[in-house]
């Protein structure tokens, strides 16, 4: 288990306006990935609202931005199904080192193809360690699943998404 | 569960120890396996650095939210009044206190030398309790030498036939400390010995500072870095220089870091080879230069894997000693009683002093229970004026 090693002190814990600039960028950036940028801004306001009415119960578990990654995550699932948006998608984006070689290195157009593919709960875990970073016990408390589901669920996906893409590569031959 | 469904957790470093050790070498006899890594490390890489990254908006309007539903403090917690509560208790603590305060530094006096000598013993036993442990491990072990800042320990028995039990047969990396406070006569003397001692069991100073002021105890601090073998010898002998007043020694096993860089650079080895060849097949411009970016950039954590991986047998081929050295305090002569007139002086300020304190006391104590004692007393004076009226 992680424990906050810079909390600071109860009295900045309890700042909920300085937690929400400290943190608004990596809630905003999952609620976009998840419900798209038109609520994105909605949903990471909710977020930190939702904190600030529960900030007492914040016992220092988790790091204070697992916390509100897991709140997000609640927070997402509720927007979802009130705009009926549809799964998360990983966007790749061509930041201009993803040109790679068609028959061995991996093509970014078939990694994006690959990834949508994925069932959405292996999107998630893949989303939640790759693109924000979080560790594997990380990943549980927000998804509020064991470490083990969280191994499994990124193993079983990248062996999805490697087979994905061999098939693409065959396919181009 | 196959080895080929815990590589995905090894290449995200979310294996324990032993595991990661038994994964090590399972990539190292298997290229399929090492294949699978290379290629489950590419498309790692990949999502990380092509993820979309949505430009934040709305951090003003969230903090304006926050700020009109921040829910409003309590009548209670007025700063003024939290003020004047606080400052009541403490004086009323304070009063409560003092008498029990001035006993309990007499007897504090009492008990500090008592617990010295309970120290003292515990850091003795500690000692030999940690020595014996550190041999007993040594001899299992088989080496000669018993501490050394990396001890190869090899188990006595002859390695059983399972991988598990081949990755423990290997040898393990141990960056050792001892940390020693010494009570000595002559300090400078000490230290020369210390030095002497660092360098006749092959080591060398690496540090060593001293403080001489005037109307202060001498003291140095020194650190040591001799070869692991001699690492019992010179502790054993810096021990001797005086009484000890701390005694530490500690090992951090750096095994599973050492094999763990180790293969890693040679996984990376392997996919810088793969970067190579494909260089030379390549013929487009465009292809050419973004397989050369991904090779420097494998070059690049290569380095640092290689750089991490010979700090660390660096760190565990020569052990640390850091000793502090302190002048032993000289028993206060009894002070002869030549100034009578002036002794009487000062006890009389301090008790003027004292009084003072006390009567300070007592009006801060009264003004804070006014509110009770103040109505009463008025309604007595008015009552007896109302009486004699």
């Amino acid at each position: 288990m992680q424990v906050v090693t810079n909390m600071g002190t109860s009295r900045e814990l309890k700042d909920i306006a300085a937690i929400a600039r400290d943190h608004y960028d990596t809630v905003f950036r999952f609620c976009a990935r998840r419900v798209g940028m038109d609520a994105a801004a909605d949903t990471a306001q909710e977020t930190f609202l939702t904190a600030q009415r529960v900030i007492a119960n914040f016992k220092g578990a988790s790091s204070i931005s697992t916390w509100l990654l897991g709140i997000a995550h609640n927070e997402c699932r509720r927007m979802a199904r009130k705009r009926r948006c549809e799964p998360p998608v990983i966007q790749l984006v061509d930041t201009g080192s993803s040109e790679r070689n068609e028959d061995t290195l991996i093509n970014r157009h078939a990694l994006q193809d690959a990834l949508s593919k994925l069932s959405p709960e292996h999107r998630e875990v893949v989303l939640l360690h790759e693109a924000e970073g979080l560790t594997y016990e990380e990943a549980a408390i927000v998804l509020g699943i064991p470490v083990g589901t969280v191994k499994s669920r990124l193993h079983h996906a990248f062996a999805h998404l490697r087979k994905s893409l061999s098939e693409t590569v065959e396919g181009a031959r | 569960m196959t080895m080929r469904d815990d590589l995905k957790a090894f290449i995200d470093n979310e294996l324990t120890d032993a595991e990661r050790i038994e994964m090590l070498h399972a990539i190292e006899n298997d290229p399929e396996l090492q294949a699978e890594a290379i290629e489950l490390r590419q498309i790692s890489r990949m999502i990380r650095d092509d993820i979309w990254q949505p430009e934040p908006t709305g951090l003003a309007d969230t903090l304006e939210a926050l700020r009109k539903n921040a829910p409003k403090k309590p009548w209670w917690s007025a700063t003024g009044l939290q003020l004047a509560v606080g400052a009541a208790c403490t004086v009323i603590l304070g009063m409560i206190l003092f008498p029990v305060f001035a006993q309990s530094k007499q007897s504090a006096k009492q008990t500090s030398a008592a617990t010295e000598d309970k120290m003292k013993a515990y850091s003795d036993n500690q000692r030999q309790t940690g020595f014996s442990e550190f041999e007993g491990r040594q001899r299992a072990g088989g080496g000669g030498s018993v501490n050394g800042a990396l001890s190869m320990q090899t188990p006595a028995s002859p390695p059983p036939a399972s991988a598990k039990s081949q990755i423990y047969a290997q040898p393990r990396f141990q960056i050792k400390t001892a940390n020693l406070s010494v009570e000595v006569e002559d300090v400078p003397k000490a230290q020369q010995e210390a030095e002497s001692i660092a360098k006749a069991v092959g080591g060398r100073v690496e540090s060593s500072s001293k403080n001489n002021d005037e109307g202060s105890l001498a003291t140095a601090e020194l650190t040591f870095r001799v070869p692991v073998g001699s690492f019992e010898t010179a502790v054993n002998r810096i021990r001797k220089l005086g009484r000890v007043t701390n005694d530490q020694l500690t090992g951090e096993d750096v095994t599973a870091q050492v094999y763990d860089a180790e293969a890693r650079l040679k996984v990376m080895r392997a996919e810088e080879d793969q970067y190579v060849e494909l260089l030379k097949a390549t013929k487009k411009i465009g292809e050419v230069l973004s397989v050369k970016e991904r090779l420097s950039q494998v070059r690049q954590e290569i380095e640092s894997l290689d750089a991490q991986r010979k700090s660390l047998r660096e760190q565990a081929a020569e052990s640390t000693i850091n000793l502090s050295l302190a002048e032993r305090p000289k028993p206060d002569r009894p002070r002869e009683n030549t100034n009578w007139l002036e002794d009487a002086w000062s006890n009389a300020v301090s008790g003027l002093s004292a009084a003072g304190r006390t009567l300070g006391s007592v009006g801060v104590f009264l003004f804070v229970f006014s509110p009770i004692w103040l109505p009463i007393v008025l309604l007595i004076w008015w009552f007896s004026r109302r009486s004699r009226g």
